[in-house]
């Protein structure tokens, strides 16, 4: 399932995205492995850079980079993405197992599990962020668990417990049945559909899940700005605003204390500031855009790995727009994707430092398969004809008229503050009017553009990406059932064979990786014909850290720090 | 005295009405609806409990009576929640304001220690080589953009040199206020804040320096004997003041402007900056505190301007 949390994910879309072989390494990039010689030593502090402070720390309502940067570092799932083969591998559970039925997934957890502050781990505790999940208004994670028995009546208060789930052996077990097959269901379901799993006994006290009250929840409370425990390799200390979060390193970690004594999300004004301080070293590692990326790699104290991020930035169209009613047009769509040239965008904002592509599924997912898709390129010809076909007309000021006689204008929207989206609406404002179509930019903060862009008729285009996991299941994003309040087709997509190869992907019943495969194929080729996005790259994540920091080794998919507790610092 | 203040703080009440009526109009203009903004990710809730947030806020009523009900919020200092942080607003500007409140107190103090001494030397050394270089820099540092000046002084004495910090207001891992440490980090903003004010002191500082070199009692003080500094201190500089003091509020209303983008540009955590990120997150309570209690201390910076003014000149206390 893919990670909703970085999705929108703002400027830093590539920032919690992990994956499959390096693509390249920089010159002076060292390999990540220790020498046998070198021992690692304890201490030091990580400082990472963050463009932002944290809305919140509580990962059942968290939507933006941010706030998961601060509550992975405390609150783990029970499986995660193989960082280089995105394969589903145990975490905090000991195995995983899905019945030959696919309709029940049980999960044995590692034995001995504490929380930083002595409480035992268990099968309540991942129920407890289940049931959050269900009750939470703010949360955009639910299509995760909708699959699950009793679902929809502890959702609404029917029921003041989830019945398909039920927690054994001590806590031990958790066994999770199903109303029908759900093929991601382990990789999805490893973080009770919040990502993180969250202390129960700490959160019960600011909200009870044994309650039928649809009105209380875990949205809104102290704890979710001050974690009260850690299962993570750090544990939470301070927050101050507009400067910093702070962690410590937690003894009671089960993979072994980390060897570093703090780790720091430092909060700097945008990108080009935490570069300056990669530089500089006070900021120990991240990624950097890729503007920066000749300049950082001639850096002495640095060390680079570029990989492939597991996510693609696009256009989206509204089919639905009431103020531009030919977006509901294919031929109108495919004109678009002509008329831009996304070429001439990646070496403007990736230096070629990336993929284009042309469908969903981006290139280090395994069910990416490129052959026999449309490889759009600019062509302002193909573009205008396109657009008379579907019955436009060119008018005397240079600008299309649409069949009902008004002008072909409209807005494109995106985040302001994103460097690159920016750029993308600025190329898009000039090489659209080269086709005859007149388009209104509009800058607006992250939040402003999400919520206008949720599912209505009062927006046309607009800017932004997706980061996606290593599971793919693109239910919620093109599904025609997905069009309602805070859910994800919020282009109005309607393709009767999409919402059935969808269904094979999720619901089998051949959950085989050559089923799912086939299946993804068909909403691959489909969506590259009906153009409801101008599909434009996947970019590659620029990975640097200081020289003296041992360790590092992230890829495509699961998080940057996911061996954080074997970093170390050589003196 | 204690009339004199209470009258400035009487002509003070029109300028801070005008300010939150232009404050209250600006945001009720701005095209964002702040119910949808607070309501965003909120993904249950229906049309009637989105009707019911609008009119709980007073949003369904005519702007005057609105204005009036921000008001009376505002005479209990409640600027409301922060979109957000999910915070009282007034909390966040209050955290913030010491910080800011560094920077342009040392700013103001590096604009005094140097600026004065600039117009001094600018008029006594007056075609000399000192005045022609104090005159460049006056002109510079009026031209110079304060957020291209800030970039500058990042990239290449921060960034290439590394001989002072990139920014924020301590290393990661002191935590002091009185130190060496906050010092240091405090240095690169003051100094580009406070080469405005500097370029700007001298300029006025010269004329009327030349103007009271020219009255007869600095001529009866020579002819006294006195030694020239005494001369400079006690008579030219005193009487010379007085326009000075009057160009303390433009100076501590580019203090106040500048913070906006140099707090941002040095990652320094200040009002300006938490304001700027408010503005462009459409964070409105924010936006709206953090310029109600800016100007109310620039409004304030102006009545202590006036004692002083009237401190320096005693005529002033007669009128």
């Amino acid at each position: 399932m893919r990670r909703l949390s970085a999705v929108l994910g703002a400027a830093l879309l590539v920032a919690v995205s992990c994956g499959q072989a390096p693509a390249s390494t920089t010159s002076n990039s060292p390999s990540p492995a220790v020498s046998a010689s070198e021992q690692p030593q304890a201490g030091g502090r990580i400082v990472f850079g963050a463009t932002g402070d944290p809305k919140t720390m509580q990962p059942v309502i968290a939507t933006d980079t941010q706030s998961s940067e601060i509550w992975n570092k405390v609150y783990l799932s029970l499986t995660r993405a193989n960082t280089k083969t995105g394969e589903t591998e145990p975490n905090l559970a000991e195995k995983f197992e899905l019945s030959s039925d696919g309709l029940t997934l049980t999960y044995t957890l590692r034995d001995k599990l504490v929380w930083s502050d002595g409480t035992p781990f268990t099968g309540e505790d991942w129920k407890y962020t289940a049931e959050a999940v269900a009750r939470s208004v703010k949360t955009v994670r639910k299509s995760t668990l909708q699959d699950i028995v009793g679902w929809a009546d502890y959702r609404d208060g029917k029921t003041d417990s989830l019945a398909g789930v039920a927690v054994k052996d001590n806590g031990k077990t958790i066994e999770i049945k199903f109303a029908k097959v759900f093929c991601p269901a382990t990789a999805a379901l490893g973080g009770a559909g919040a990502g993180g799993i969250l202390p129960s006994a700490a959160f019960k006290k600011v909200w009870d899940n044994k309650t039928t009250d649809t009105k209380t929840n875990i949205d809104d409370n102290p704890l979710n700005m001050n974690p009260p425990a850690s299962m993570g390799p750090w544990i939470f200390k301070e927050f101050k605003p507009g400067v910093q979060v702070t962690f410590v390193k937690n003894d009671k970690y089960f993979r072994g204390a980390p060897y570093a004594d703090e780790f720091v999300v430092k909060t700097y004004a945008d990108a080009t500031a935490i570069k300056n301080a990669l530089v500089t070293g006070e900021v120990t590692y991240g990624t950097i855009e890729a503007k920066d990326y000749d300049e950082v790699s001639k850096v002495d104290a640095l060390k680079g790995v570029r990989y492939k991020s597991s996510g693609y930035t696009y256009i989206g169209w509204n089919a639905k727009a009431a103020k531009a009613p030919w977006l509901a047009n294919r031929d109108v769509r495919q004109a678009l994707w002509y008329g831009i040239n996304v070429n001439a965008i990646m070496q403007k904002i990736l230096f070629g430092l990336g993929t284009q592509v042309y469908a969903h599924n981006p290139p280090p997912s395994w069910a990416y398969d490129p052959t026999g898709l449309t490889q759009y390129s600019n062509d302002v010809a193909k573009a205008k004809s396109l657009l008379e076909k579907a019955g436009a007309k060119l008018g005397a000021d240079g600008v299309y008229r649409w069949t009902d006689g008004q002008p072909m204008k409209m807005r494109i929207e995106t985040n302001q503050g994103n460097n690159a989206r920016e750029t993308i609406l600025q190329f898009a404002q000039e090489q659209y009017k080269a086709i005859g179509i007149q388009i209104d930019p509009l800058l607006e903060s992250f939040n402003a553009l999400l919520d206008r862009t949720d599912p209505g008729t009062d927006y046309e285009g607009f800017i932004i990406g997706w980061s996606l996991g290593a599971d793919p299941d693109p239910y919620s994003i093109w599904h025609s059932s997905q069009q309602g309040k805070g859910q994800f087709n919020n282009v109005g997509y309607v393709n009767p064979n999409v919402d059935q190869a969808l269904l094979d992907n999720r619901n089998g019943p051949d959950c085989s990786q050559t089923a799912r495969k086939a299946a993804l194929k068909k909403v691959d080729q489909a969506l590259n014909q009906d153009a409801p996005y101008t599909f434009l790259y996947a970019a590659d994540v620029l990975f640097f850290a200081n020289k003296q920091l041992q360790g590092t080794d992230p890829n495509t998919y699961g998080l940057t720090q996911w061996n954080v507790e074997k970093w170390w610092f050589k003196k | 005295m204690g009339r004199f203040i209470a009258r400035r703080l009487v002509q003070a009440i029109p300028t801070l009405f005008g300010v939150l009526l232009l404050t209250f109009l600006l945001s009720r203009l701005s095209p964002s609806d702040p119910v949808q903004l607070m309501l965003a990710g909120q993904y249950d809730v229906t049309p009637e409990e989105r009707d019911s947030l609008r009119h709980s806020l007073g949003l369904d009523q005519p702007l005057p009576l609105q204005f009036l009900a921000w008001l009376w919020q505002l005479a209990h200092l409640n600027f409301g929640n922060s979109i957000y942080y999910h915070r009282p607003a007034l909390d966040l500007i209050l955290e913030r304001l010491p910080n800011s409140l560094q920077i342009s107190i040392a700013a103001l103090i590096v604009t005094v220690a140097i600026g004065i001494p600039f117009g001094v030397i600018a008029a006594m050394r007056r075609g000399h080589i000192e005045d022609h270089a104090i005159r460049i820099f006056s002109v510079a540092g009026h031209a110079i953009p304060q957020f291209w000046l800030g970039l500058i002084f990042v990239l290449t004495l921060a960034v290439q040199l590394r001989w002072f910090p990139i920014g924020s207001m301590n290393t990661v891992g002191v935590d002091c206020t009185f130190c060496w440490d906050r010092l240091w980090h405090l240095l690169g903003p003051v100094l580009v804040i406070s080469v405005a004010g500097i370029a700007n002191l001298p300029r006025i500082l010269r004329t009327e320096v030349l103007e009271v070199i020219a009255q007869d009692y600095v001529r009866t003080a020579r002819s006294k004997g006195l030694k020239e500094r005494m001369i400079v201190a006690r008579h030219i500089l005193r009487n010379a003041l007085i326009p000075v003091v009057t160009s303390f509020g433009t100076i501590l209303l580019v203090f106040f402007s500048g913070s906006l983008i140099i707090e941002r540009v040095f990652n320094w955590p200040g009002l300006g900056r938490l304001t700027f990120e408010a503005a462009v997150g459409k964070d409105f309570p924010v936006v709206q505190a953090g310029v109600v209690i800016s100007s109310v201390l620039l409004i304030l910076s102006y009545l202590v301007r006036d004692v002083a003014y009237a401190w320096v000149d005693p005529r002033i206390k007669v009128r």
